[in-house]
């Protein structure tokens, strides 16, 4: 008997070996022949260029549009008050009344690392780590691309992942930079990019990167105007948190032999080729985004012959014709109800990031402070103005624009209101600028200020985020506040949203770093703590 | 042939001696060769040992008032020889006292059966008994006697009709075999003896008298080892002899009412199986889960054809509310594509056994950690060629409406809400649907003779849905051969399924391309009728476009993604979806020795799907471009499995029987998919549905994807018994999956292992007389399950030729690893009151951990998505059936059983430091979120709650309109407890069927509701309107109690919609209904031709009985993980009643 169970025994065991002898295929099978392996992109350095392309399509995430929505549309577009939606998502209590939504603010933050609809973190921190010895030119375009995406987000939430990306604390938790660690580092790196793209200023531009770039097609000289530009924004956005360090930042952006943008054709455009510009897809197929009351009151006030390059006269039969807005943070009971309200002009396939006329109005900012190399705050302001009307065409009329002296922003009145009189912001509103366009160097600094930043604001149109950022920095241009606060009391209506709640699932899958980071704001994570180079 | 049947039973091998041992070793090798040649394989067997017996062996025994059944079983023990005889000569024996040493097995028969004469034959190794008729005056008659036609019904012992239980004449080639209601009909002379037989069952041996119709019960077998069960690998055991829980359900139970899907029959059948049906309607797939849900993959059983396992790969399913599936990032149309197992057709099947645990099934390794069902398919017959014919023709209509209103109209002009003035509109809904009918036809052929067996059928199923232009329509082909060669030894068994398929427009779920969301939201006060003309003539763009009330390109009105006019989708947004399925599997037997068998078998299932959509310009522009919208999808799996498998059976010492299974297997997966949505980038000309119409932009989704997986086996699996009353079992596995390439277990793989233990307690100690039987089992198992493929080497993905890095990893850089299930499980079988009364009591729990997880990556690490192994999720239930013969009296009977399912489920743990949370379904920009969490269960529904005070009571404004809170737990869909209670009736030629089927506990969200109240179209607004708005009490923000009422609008726009407070859409989800009832007729026939004609009155899904929600809960919006619990605009059950008949020639 035991032999018989021997042998049975021995028969399994043979055909154990038989079995488990085929395993050499797993690694080819275990290969997903619908993906490339890094090594498979090496050829032509596919890789980094892809990368760092990938990087700069996903600072202002274009497809698909609903991602675009809810990374800028229904926020800084909105808080610009650039635009507004007839839309009332989720029983119209949601961003744009304050109600923050989650679901919506993620994607302010997951493109910014990696995510389906784009990443850039993730690509630019391999392309560092590939690129610093061998290739430093795209070393300092990455670290550039880097800079502007971020502090857009920083901007947004504060404190961001930065420095410490992918640096896993002891506690398992990743880091957070402070705003103010996050800036100092966005000038540690664009002061690295800087020194390696000086010297390079004259040649051409890099092969590897020539045709993948969208914005500048490698262009040395170009990505090192618009670093220093660059450098020159953030200088200014830190103005009041640390006057020292901005000054010395603006002033180096400002002695760089490279130069700001100073013309159109110098404008940051990510070149989006093919592909529909989203805030059309959001204008005009689904109608969910219109023209917002400040753009109304401003333009129409100031005869800004822009207006009709922005925007399209409305077809709402108790306003057919005109240009109408839409206050932010209304009551609004139904889509119908203000659909027909003025809808956006059609955009190019471009999405412009930084424009020349900003940088003359950084400029004439800097003047306004006196920082050295900054020129005259006048001819600045009117070259900023110059550049603008030059970008949409419209050369011939601006002289007359510059001297006008008397034009206000116009009241704004809402004939299709839910409760009369709610949304009108009438002559001698206290929320009604007086400000007219032209310079007069004897205006008092505060309101040479708001003149400048109030036509930085029209000719940026339509980066809604850099306009938000800009309007909480300074308070201008004066927008109007919202009418519907559903925060439940936590951002005030009068003092308008500081910043963006970080999203639960942060919280959920990183809690100690948020909890770090949290701790280094000036209030609750709320969107009414403010910033801090918002003081 | 019976009785060589019945020679090959386990119980003729025990007692082998050592002479007979070496006389048999010579033939043995000889064999062997042609094996070798056969298989290449085996080269290992040099030795082994058979018994051949003749009878002439001689018995000792001594036995006191014994049970004559227990003589005979003692005598077959020392003998080795089977005892043939019919049940009715043991009727009134007493027990009998024998003390014999050394007589022949005549002499011990001669003291059973001391008053009466009985004949005594032996034939082969078997020897047959049977009364001799009493001395009957014998009339010899020249003239050669007609033929006489004698019908029967074969019943077994709990008074069940066996279908395929076979009938001969003895001496003659003559035989048939009995149809599904265990019938059968043949010639036989008077005089002439009939042999009925059904394997696991003692042989009956009838003379044919002058009854021509006969019910004839066949005994268990007399070894008492029971009906036999297929159990993992096709493998067939005595059920006596498991230590685990299965139930079987046989052809009768799946085709009397019957369904498309052959799954759907099982619903309410089986303890401890909970099916949900998808709400996409005919053809849809089935969620099926056997004792919890414990995975974020796969967690629904695997489903083996034969022995062999088929590929029930899922296919497209909804991924959120508006039913898109594809996940982020992709706008793909939803739909559920339905599944494999709806090409089955029922009628081929045999009986489906579930095999529930993961002991039963860990022989399959990976894929059967959540259980097996078994299909076991029809096999030609030896005996008369014989067709049966059926047919089955239903009506459907909707089981329920949505509750809606007419009273009140559209708000104002254009507006899409319908808060307006009072007014009255007619009900435009019900009419939209229309009646639909479903016509399954399926023709079978059965020949055989001894060596060859045949089986072909062919069957065509038509259906129209209740939602217009919804058809679909299949055809199956199945076609067995099994026959016998070189002197009957090599079995071969080769099986062909073929099924196509096609479906247009099977409903969708969700808001974007329903009908259903423009039909029931469409402003009251305007006339529906006006748009039965779905488009009109644009002079702008020269060609028809969608009219609906919002929605006109001239008019420049866009409308809303949540509706269109529901004839425009119909006609103009249409889906074709088509399917072709190949299963082929060839299966060689051949016996080495008697002992020891060895089989190889190899498979191929492949399948082809299909899918377009075709949305014309004009569709909402949320969901197709301006010259309209093509998605073109072309699914190719292939499944390849071969395996070899050395099955002994023999004893090891005296009372002790071994029996064991050894073999090794490989699992081949491969599936490849071609993608194409031209959404985003548009198409180059309107209304031109090819690829080559697309507009090449980097919007254009080309998204190839593919999956590969290899699964190498060895396996080997043991019975040890002893004296048939206590049975230990034990099961080794190894698996080897590519998927785990590029990791440490790529080499080692990883081994499951199980074991089991039972006692067939009522042979072991003395039992009262009213237990017929009684066992108790227990069993523990680990199995595991692999990693998703190309996961171990994450790549960057290429697509519409646009790179993307990698994002997904390796959690933390670690190694993935097999996940590990442990389950233990105890149960206990009971026969009561002569088998009238029987039970089956199973507990179970079950522990898995190492679940694969995609878990969201803090942004911080690099990575948008871990892959992870974590996790540690608890199930534990119990399965418990009673059946009962409730009557039996004559030609009345009445049998009625239950089934009693109850499963807890418990997230023990799961990666806290990533928040101890996976969202299954995301919530996204709607409040509705499908999660496991840490100290919750599987699938808690999660949503917007009201903001309350610390009292409970919800919080208002001033106005008193209700404030959305935080996100929080809702509810757990899952039932607490399923029953389903089976009843037949017999009564002379009538049986009739009832099946009620309930479900208690569980809660489910209707995000209808919330989006008909939103729109102030469903009832209960325009009730709230009419008692002057909803009548609140709560308490203010500002501080302080709020009492009143305000406006229905202001209420329901607050906590209705998608995105509303969707904790006031939750539900009790506790339903009863009368799901299947059949009336049956058996036709009295007196044609020679047609014979077993049978007319059924059949309904499904009659009513409710008890329904909470304003859904049927078990409606699923997708068949996948995500989506349970939820109803967006889904199609309502439909109820279906109609005819079947069937008849053989």
């Amino acid at each position: 008997m035991k032999n018989n169970i021997a042998k049975i025994f021995s028969s399994i065991a043979a055909v154990a070996i038989i079995g488990s002898s085929c395993t050499k295929n797993f690694k080819e099978i275990n290969s997903n022949p619908y993906g490339a392996t890094n090594d498979q992109l090496s050829a032509d350095y596919a890789l980094v260029v892809a990368q760092l392309q990938e990087a700069e399509k996903s600072i202002y995430v274009y497809q698909p549009a609903w991602v675009t929505q809810l990374q800028q549309n229904l926020m800084g577009d909105v808080y610009s008050g650039y635009m507004m939606s007839p839309t009332p998502f989720r029983g119209n209590s949601n961003n744009l009344t304050y109600d923050l939504v989650d679901g919506w603010n993620v994607w302010a933050l997951d493109p910014a690392y990696s995510s389906a609809s784009g990443s850039v973190m993730s690509p630019i921190s391999n392309v560092e780590a590939t690129t610093k010895a061998a290739v430093p030119d795209l070393y300092a375009m990455a670290k550039i691309i880097k800079v502007e995406a971020m502090h857009r987000v920083s901007d947004i939430f504060g404190p961001i992942m930065y420095s410490k990306y992918k640096t896993r604390a002891d506690d398992g938790g990743y880091d957070y930079d402070s705003q103010q660690d996050a800036y100092t580092n966005f000038f540690n790196d664009l002061n690295e990019a800087i020194t390696i793209l000086t010297p390079l200023r004259t040649q051409a531009s890099n092969d590897i990167f020539k045709n993948a770039d969208l914005a500048y097609g490698g262009s040395y000289a170009k990505w090192l105007q618009f670093a220093n530009t660059l450098r020159l924004r953030l200088a200014l956005r830190i103005v009041k948190a640390d006057p020292a360090k901005a000054k010395a930042e603006g002033e180096a952006a400002l002695a760089n032999p490279g130069g700001l943008l100073s013309a159109a054709a110098d404008n940051f455009n990510v070149n989006i080729g093919a592909t529909d510009h989203p805030l059309n897809t959001i204008n005009n197929a689904w109608g969910d985004i219109r023209m917002g009351a400040p753009m109304e009151s401003i333009l129409t006030g100031f005869n800004d012959p822009r207006l009709a390059k922005y925007f399209v006269p409305a077809t709402d039969a108790v306003v057919a014709g005109k240009y109408k807005g839409i206050r932010n943070g209304i009551n609004i009971d139904a889509k119908s109800r203000y659909q027909s309200y003025s809808a956006l002009a059609t955009f190019p396939s471009k999405i412009q990031l930084m424009t020349a006329a900003e940088a003359w109005f950084l400029k004439a900012e800097a003047a306004l402070r006196g920082w050295t190399g900054a020129g005259s705050a006048q001819t600045d302001y009117e070259s900023g103005i110059t550049t603008s009307f030059n970008q949409y065409a419209l050369s011939d009329s601006v002289k007359k624009y510059i001297a006008d002296d008397i034009s206000q922003p116009a009241p704004y009145l809402d004939p299709k209101e839910i409760t009369p009189g709610e949304n009108d912001i009438k002559t001698g509103s206290p929320w009604l600028s007086t400000i007219t366009i032209k310079w007069d160097d004897g205006d008092a600094f505060e309101r040479k200020l708001e003149r400048i930043i109030t036509q930085k604001w029209i000719s940026i149109y339509p980066d809604g985020q850099e306009a938000w950022s800009e309007f909480r920095r300074t308070g201008y241009p004066k927008l109007f506040p919202v009418v519907v606060n559903t925060s439940g009391g936590k951002i005030s209506t009068t003092a308008f949203i500081r910043r963006i709640n970080i999203p639960a699932d942060e919280y959920l899958t990183n809690p100690q770093g948020v909890k770090r980071a949290v701790a280094t704001l000036s209030g609750p994570d709320n969107g009414g703590t403010r910033l801090w180079w918002d003081k | 042939m019976q009785l060589t049947a019945n020679v090959r039973r386990p119980g003729k091998n025990r007692g082998f001696r050592g002479g007979s041992m070496l006389r048999s070793i010579g033939r043995s090798e000889h064999k062997l060769l042609k094996v070798m040649k056969l298989t290449a394989f085996l080269l290992f067997v040099t030795c082994l040992h058979a018994a051949a017996h003749t009878s002439g062996q001689t018995v000792t025994l001594s036995v006191k008032n014994a049970p004559v059944r227990k003589v005979f079983k003692e005598v077959s023990r020392q003998t080795g020889v089977s005892i043939v005889y019919s049940e009715s000569m043991l009727e009134g024996q007493k027990p009998v006292t024998i003390n014999v040493k050394n007589v022949t097995i005549k002499d011990v028969l001669q003291l059973c059966f001391p008053n009466q004469p009985f004949d005594f034959t032996v034939q082969g190794n078997a020897v047959v008994i049977k009364a001799k008729p009493a001395a009957t005056p014998v009339t010899k008659v020249e003239v050669p006697i007609p033929p006489l036609e004698i019908k029967g019904r074969i019943l077994n012992e709990k008074g069940e009709p066996i279908s395929g239980a076979n009938v001969q004449v003895k001496g003659t080639r003559k035989g048939t075999s009995t149809n599904a209601n265990g019938e059968f009909s043949i010639e036989a002379q008077k005089g002439d003896v009939l042999i009925i037989s059904y394997v696991g069952y003692t042989s009956r041996q009838m003379i044919v008298g002058d009854d021509k119709n006969l019910t004839i019960s066949l005994a268990l077998n007399s070894q008492q080892l029971g009906e036999l069960v297929v159990t993992a690998l096709g493998i067939q055991r005595h059920a006596k002899s498991l230590t685990y829980s299965t139930q079987k359900v046989s052809n009768a139970e799946l085709t009397t009412v019957k369904n498309l899907n052959p799954i759907n029959s099982l619903n309410g059948k089986v303890a401890g199986l909970q099916i949900n049906p998808s709400a996409s309607g005919v053809g849809g797939s089935v969620r099926v889960i056997l004792r919890g849900q414990k995975s974020t993959r796969e967690n629904q059983p695997l489903y083996v054809i034969d022995g062999v396992p088929m590929a029930n790969f899922s296919g497209a399913q909804p991924t959120n509310v508006w039913g898109e599936s594809g996940g982020t990032g992709s706008t793909a149309a939803g739909r559920d594509d339905g599944d494999v197992l709806s090409t089955l057709n029922p009628e081929d099947i045999e009986s489906i056994t579930v095999l529930k645990g993961a002991s039963a099934s860990a022989l399959y390794g990976s894929q059967a950690g959540n259980g097996v069902i078994m299909i076991t398919t029809k096999k030609g017959r030896a005996g008369a060629a014989k067709v049966d014919f059926s047919t089955n023709f239903t009506v459907d209509r909707p089981m329920y409406y949505p509750k809606l209103q007419y009273d009140y109209q559209q708000t104002s002009a254009d507006n899409i809400y319908s808060w307006g003035a009072k007014g009255s509109s007619p009900d435009h809904v019900k009419p939209f649907f229309q009646t639909g009918t479903t016509w399954i036809n399926t023709l079978a052929f059965t020949a055989g003779n001894d060596r060859a067996q045949t089986y072909f059928s062919y069957s065509n199923t038509t259906n129209r849905g209740i939602m217009p232009t919804s058809e679909f329509g299949q055809h199956t082909f199945n076609f067995r051969q099994t026959s016998k060669f070189f002197n009957d030894k090599l079995s071969v068994d080769a099986n062909v399924l073929f099924s196509t398929q096609k479906a247009n427009n099977r409903p969708s779920t969700g808001l974007y391309f329903n009908p259903l969301t423009g039909l029931y939201l469409f402003p009251r006060g305007l006339d529906f009728n006006q748009y039965k003309d779905y488009e009109y003539y644009s002079n702008k763009r020269n060609t028809m476009l969608q009219n609906w009330w919002n929605i006109n390109y001239d008019k420049d009105e866009t409308g809303a993604d949540n509706q269109q006019n529901p004839y425009w989708i119909l006609h103009r947004n249409t889906n074709v979806g088509k399917k072709d399925n190949l299963f082929a599997s060839l299966t060689l037997k051949y016996p080495i020795t008697k002992w020891l068998s060895i089989q190889a078998r190899g498979s191929v299932n492949r399948n082809y799907d299909n899918y377009e959509l075709k949305a014309y310009a004009s569709t909402q522009i949320t969901l197709a471009d301006f010259n309209g919208r093509y998605v073109y999808d072309k699914l190719t799996r292939t499944l390849l499995y071969g395996d070899v498998i050395l099955s002994g059976n023999t004893t090891l010492a005296k009372k002790l029987s071994f029996s064991f299974n050894a073999g090794t297997s490989i699992n081949d997966q491969k599936q490849d998919r071609e993608f194409f949505d031209s959404k985003g980038s548009d198409l180059r000309f309107a209304n031109i549905f090819t690829l080559g119409n697309l507009n090449l932009s980097p919007a254009l989704m080309v998204q190839p994807t593919g999956l590969r997986r290899q699964v190498q086996s060895i396996f080997a699996t043991t019975t040890l018994g002893y004296d048939e009353k206590i049975y230990l079992d034990l099961t080794a596995r190894n698996d080897w999956s590519s998927t785990l390439a590029f990791t440490p277990k790529e080499k080692s793989g990883y081994p499951y292992y199980s074991a089991g233990l039972n006692t067939i307690v009522s042979d072991l100690v003395h039992m009262p007389d009213f237990i017929n039987y009684g066992k108790v089992r227990f069993s523990y198992a680990k199995v595991g399950n692999d990693v998703e493929p190309f996961s171990t080497l994450p790549t960057n993905t290429i697509q519409s030729g646009t790179y993307g890095s990698i994002q997904m990893g390796p959690y933390l850089g670690s190694y993935l690893k097999p996940e590990d299930a442990r389950s233990y499980e105890a149960g206990t079988e009971w026969r009561f009151l002569n088998n009238r009364l029987t039970l089956d009591f199973t507990w179970y729990k079950t522990d898995t951990k190492n679940q694969y997880f995609e878990f969201g990556a803090p942004l911080g690490s690099g990575l948008s998505r871990f892959f992870v192994n974590a996790g540690d999720i608890e199930n534990h239930g119990i399965e418990a059936s009673i059946s009962y013969d409730v009557l039996r009296r004559g030609d009345t009977k009445w049998t009625s059983s239950l089934n009693l399912t109850r499963n807890k489920n418990k997230v023990k743990q799961l990666l806290p430091e990533l928040g101890g949370q996976y969202e299954i379904t995301q919530a996204g920009v709607n409040n509705y979120s499908l999660r496991i969490h840490e100290g919750g269960a599987y699938g808690d529904i999660y949503g917007k709650k009201f903001m309350r005070a610390p009292d409970g009571s919800i919080l208002v404004d001033d106005n008193g309109k209700p404030q959305g809170g935080d996100f929080g737990f809702l509810g757990n869909p899952t039932p607490d407890f399923l029953a389903g209670w089976n009843n037949t009736v017999e009564i002379n030629n009538f049986v009739i069927t009832a099946l009620i089927d309930g479900r208690f506990g569980g809660k489910v969200m209707s995000i209808t509701q919330a989006v008909l109240d939103e729109y102030g179209v469903s009832k209960i607004t325009a009730d709230a309107r009419n008692n002057g708005g909803v009548k609140i009490d709560a308490t203010k923000i500002s501080g302080g109690k709020w009492s009143g009422t305000i406006p229905a609008d202001v209420f329901y726009t607050t906590v209705g919609g998608r995105a509303g407070i969707t904790e006031y859409y939750m539900y009790d989800a506790t339903n009863i209904r009368l799901r299947e009832l059949s009336v049956g007729y058996k036709i009295p026939s007196t044609s020679k031709v047609i014979r077993d004609m049978r007319l059924s009155l059949v309904g499904r899904n009659l009513f409710f009985i008890k329904k909470n929600a304003p859904y049927d809960p078990e409606l699923s919006m997708s068949t996948g993980n995500g989506l349970q619990g939820i109803d967006v605009f889904s199609l309502p059950t439909t109820r279906s009643m109609g005819l079947s008949f069937r008849c053989s020639f």
